[in-house]
């Protein structure tokens, strides 16, 4: 007969609603087989009453390249006394019963506590601690890219639900260690007493299980979406499809050297630094990908692309855009002859700030024709706007000679207005800062009165 | 020293389930007939399950309580150390002298 899948949400502590589970689906004919971390496989026969328990072996592990002697003197103790040995996951061990009344697995409720905490304290608690330190990192390395540029940030859908979903994991895995802990000193009461190790408070975890995983998925989904919107197809597939690979890479490696009988050690040792390997070698193919394809979503009738003689042995690919774009460098110079500009125009919206930002370029050349940038931040919150604020008049330190002089208001009719100079001479930036909207101007050459008029009227300040 | 030391200070008392698996091991046995001798002793009052003898098991050999001898046909064999006979005798005198103060206190009491 065929075989059956089955999502089981398995944790250390939910052994008895566990057992439950397999005794219920024996019932109907499902017969455990084999476990995984979701998927649980099934084979399928005759109902049949059976008794499962769900053990801890300290010595358990996927790395192993079978059953080690420890494992069996633990089968043989459990063979004695009804029980036989079905599957196992890690240190997770379950065995069935046909007995309707089997002498109980675990007869010593302190020893059987004792065992939980020393199985944990070898898989479970460091791998909840090694998440919460790469997601912690993975938060300072954003939380970094946030102070070097908030509004790049801020702006960014993509960005911002990946900060969230680190925080949820790492929230959702430090809620974990409490529960732990908190199972820990409630069973040692219980146990202190002559009571039975503790039993859980379903509900409670339940509901954070639920807002957990319908959070991540939901916030995944987000991403996805944005991301189809903004990467070629074959892009997000590359980019979906590196947790699968390094998934399989990894099992791979595990099942080929227990085939080989490698040691537990030397099976970990290897496979992690496949697993690491791997990444390296996915991200770096992902990267000759972008390099040689980029990463955007392909509009073909959106560009038209050039091959531009940079020098005379020396060429290379332009892609010349045609956005649609507010102000133009012809709006403000007149008409130009010149068949090259790229137009290019996105708006990037998030709760926090919408920002436009918009750019003219011409191809490198001696006689180029003008070129210009503009950005346009509407900010969602007065503390977004003071960020942008303090990041717009920022200047470098290696810009020594650069200031931002403050201009007069009612050419542009703001609240705060600068002009960047270098030593004594003004340039084209201006940063212009309105009552709901900051408008950040990069021209070749400072604004004349009648350009600036224009800049007004097309821009609808 | 620091073991035995620690060992006596961990095991103030035994639970019946290691008193009966020193007991079994006062002559070699391994794990399988220990749990088989436990309950014939105590006509099933005292059963050890197999996860509940492993641990246990375990933590007398990392403690020298017991010894492990030998390794027959896959089956490992026990022995009780003289650290292990020592806990067995305490417990032996803190039970009889329960006994003994339940007939002073108790029964005698009951007689007066």
């Amino acid at each position: 007969m065929s075989d059956a899948k089955r999502i089981i949400n398995f944790r250390f502590d939910r052994y008895e609603e566990t057992e439950r589970k397999l005794e219920k689906l024996a019932a109907k004919g499902l017969f455990l087989k084999e476990c995984g971390t979701f998927l649980w496989t099934f084979r399928k026969g005759m109902p049949k009453k059976l008794k499962y328990t769900v053990t801890y072996f300290p010595e358990g592990s996927v790395f192993n390249p079978g059953i080690t002697d420890n494992q069996q003197t633990y089968f043989d103790y459990a063979k004695a006394a009804g029980w036989n040995f079905v599957t196992g996951l890690n240190q997770m061990q379950i065995f069935s019963s046909e007995d309707a009344d089997p002498i109980p697995f675990e007869t010593d409720e302190k020893e059987k506590l004792d065992n939980i905490k020393r199985c944990m304290k070898k898989s479970f608690l460091p791998s909840m601690l090694v998440m919460i330190f790469v997601f912690t990192l993975n938060l300072l390395v954003q939380f970094n890219s946030f102070k070097l540029s908030p509004i790049d940030f801020l702006s960014d859908t993509s960005r911002l639900l990946r900060v969230l979903m680190f925080i949820a994991i790492i929230l959702y895995n430090v809620y974990t260690l409490i529960d732990y802990s908190a199972w820990c000193r409630r069973s040692e009461k219980s146990i202190a007493i002559c009571g039975a190790c503790a039993r859980r408070s379903n509900l409670v975890r339940r509901i954070v299980d639920t807002v957990f995983m319908f959070f991540i998925l939901s916030s995944t989904a987000c991403l996805l979406f944005h991301l189809a919107a903004k990467t070629s197809r074959l892009g997000l597939l590359l980019t979906l499809a590196q947790i699968p690979v390094l998934v399989i890479v990894f099992r791979s490696s595990i099942k080929y050297l227990k085939k080989k009988k490698a040691s537990a050690k030397k099976n970990k040792a290897i496979s992690f630094a496949m697993l690491i390997a791997a990444d390296f070698a996915y991200v770096a193919l992902l990267m000759i990908f972008i390099m040689q394809f980029g990463f955007s979503a392909g509009d073909a009738s959106n560009y038209r692309t050039v091959d531009w003689q940079l020098t005379k042995t020396e060429s290379h690919e332009f892609k010349l855009y045609s956005d649609e774009i507010p102000l133009t460098c012809q709006d403000l110079c007149g008409p130009i002859d010149y068949d090259y500009y790229s137009y290019e125009g996105k708006t990037d919206s998030t709760l926090f700030v919408s920002r436009s930002s918009y750019r003219q370029d011409s191809l490198p050349a001696k006689d180029s024709p003008p070129e210009i940038e503009y950005e346009i931040i509407e900010p969602g919150f007065d503390f977004v706007y003071r960020l942008a604020r303090e990041d717009l008049l920022e200047i470098p330190d290696w810009q020594d000679n650069a200031s931002f002089n403050l201009i007069d208001n009612k050419p542009f009719g703001t609240v705060e207005a600068y002009q960047r100079h270098y030593g004594d001479s003004p340039t084209g930036y201006y940063a212009l800062f309105f009552e709901d909207k900051i408008i950040v101007l990069h021209m070749e050459e400072a604004l004349t009165p009648k350009q600036i008029a224009l800049v007004k009227d097309k821009l609808q300040i | 020293m620091w073991g035995d030391e620690m060992a006596r200070e961990k095991y103030q008392t035994l639970t019946e389930q290691m008193f009966y698996i020193l007991i079994c091991l006062t002559k070699e046995s391994c794990g399988v007939d220990i749990m088989k001798e436990a309950a014939d002793l105590t006509d099933g009052r005292v059963v050890i399950g197999p996860g509940t003898l492993y641990s246990l098991l375990d933590k007398f050999v990392k403690e020298k309580i017991i010894l492990e001898t030998k390794i027959e046909n896959r089956k490992k064999n026990y022995v009780i150390t003289d650290l292990g006979r020592e806990m067995l005798d305490k417990e032996y005198i803190r039970v009889a002298k329960l006994k003994k103060d339940y007939e002073n206190l108790v029964i005698g009491g009951a007689d007066q």
